[in-house]
């Protein structure tokens, strides 16, 4: 299962009062505070660790159907030290669930994407409006290939959208972010 | 402190982070903070921490997984204050 969180840099400097009192301790597990607290640059791993912890939220609720929550700091984040091609990896746990996390980090926005098993994904981030609805079905029905206008998206009773050919929901492994002046989306490509 | 005080309250606190500004008109018990304001998640931390302030409670970790809505908000500031 997968799923993706993208954030918006600029805005997020702009937006987040990160040295308010309690803010760090309501977001982040013990050992991510003391990691940014001893970073060169704070937010910034800031922003990354919430968007590793948004990612795999959505995952996590998406493979097990559950209901939502907001328990940003039960989800524990740690990144490798390496930086290959520009992409951050890390991993995240939640409960007895380990997700593997990619990061790509430009100086204006970033994009994390997580997974529960390895599985080929297409991704698209987008820098303008544009309906995301239609984008992923434009690429989802390109793919089959089948007739777009038979594609609808709808959230289903947990809030996680779905893709619905005709009136059948079609489990598809995907994910949509928005943030400020950005939007992203990740499909799984499998066969089914 | 009447029910109608707490969710005047709250709509106070959630409105300099709605982004969805015209769902306030229709504001009450069962306005959901991000479905409805599009309130965004990192923001759902300053409205937890305004209402910690607001009212000096703590809201513990248990009770913040369950802050989605006015009405879980209002339910959760009302035990917190009759706990104290």
């Amino acid at each position: 299962m997968i799923g993706n969180d993208i954030i918006d840099f600029t805005l997020f400097l702009k937006e987040t009062n990160w040295k308010r009192p309690n803010f760090l301790n309501k977001i982040y597990t013990v050992k991510e505070q003391e990691q940014i607290l001893n970073a060169p640059d704070p937010p910034v791993l800031i922003a990354i660790f919430w968007a590793m912890k948004e990612a795999t939220y959505k995952a996590h609720h998406r493979k097990f159907s559950l209901p939502r929550k907001y328990n940003p700091s039960n989800y524990e984040c740690s990144l490798s030290e390496k930086e290959v091609n520009g992409i951050i990896s890390g991993d995240i746990k939640i409960l007895d669930n380990k997700y593997a996390a990619e990061i790509w980090k430009s100086e204006t926005f970033i994009h994390c994407t997580a997974k529960a098993s390895e599985v080929k994904i297409f991704q698209k981030i987008y820098k303008e409006e544009v309906d995301i609805k239609s984008e992923i079905i434009t690429h989802y029905s390109d793919f089959k290939p089948l007739n777009p206008l038979d594609f609808s998206i709808r959230k289903d009773e947990n809030y996680i959208p779905q893709i619905f050919h005709l009136e059948e929901e079609l489990n598809v492994p995907f994910s949509i972010s928005h943030d400020g002046a950005y939007s992203a989306f990740i499909l799984a490509l499998t066969n089914s | 402190m009447t029910d109608k005080e707490i969710v005047e309250k709250i709509k106070k606190i959630v409105t300099p982070y709605t982004q969805n500004k015209p769902a306030l008109e229709n504001f009450d018990e069962n306005t959901d903070f991000i479905n409805d304001l599009k309130i965004n998640s990192a923001n759902l931390v300053d409205v937890i921490l305004d209402v910690e302030d607001e009212y000096n409670i703590e809201i513990d970790n248990d009770s913040m997984n369950e802050m989605l809505t006015v009405k879980d908000a209002k339910r959760i500031i009302e035990s917190k204050l009759a706990a104290r």
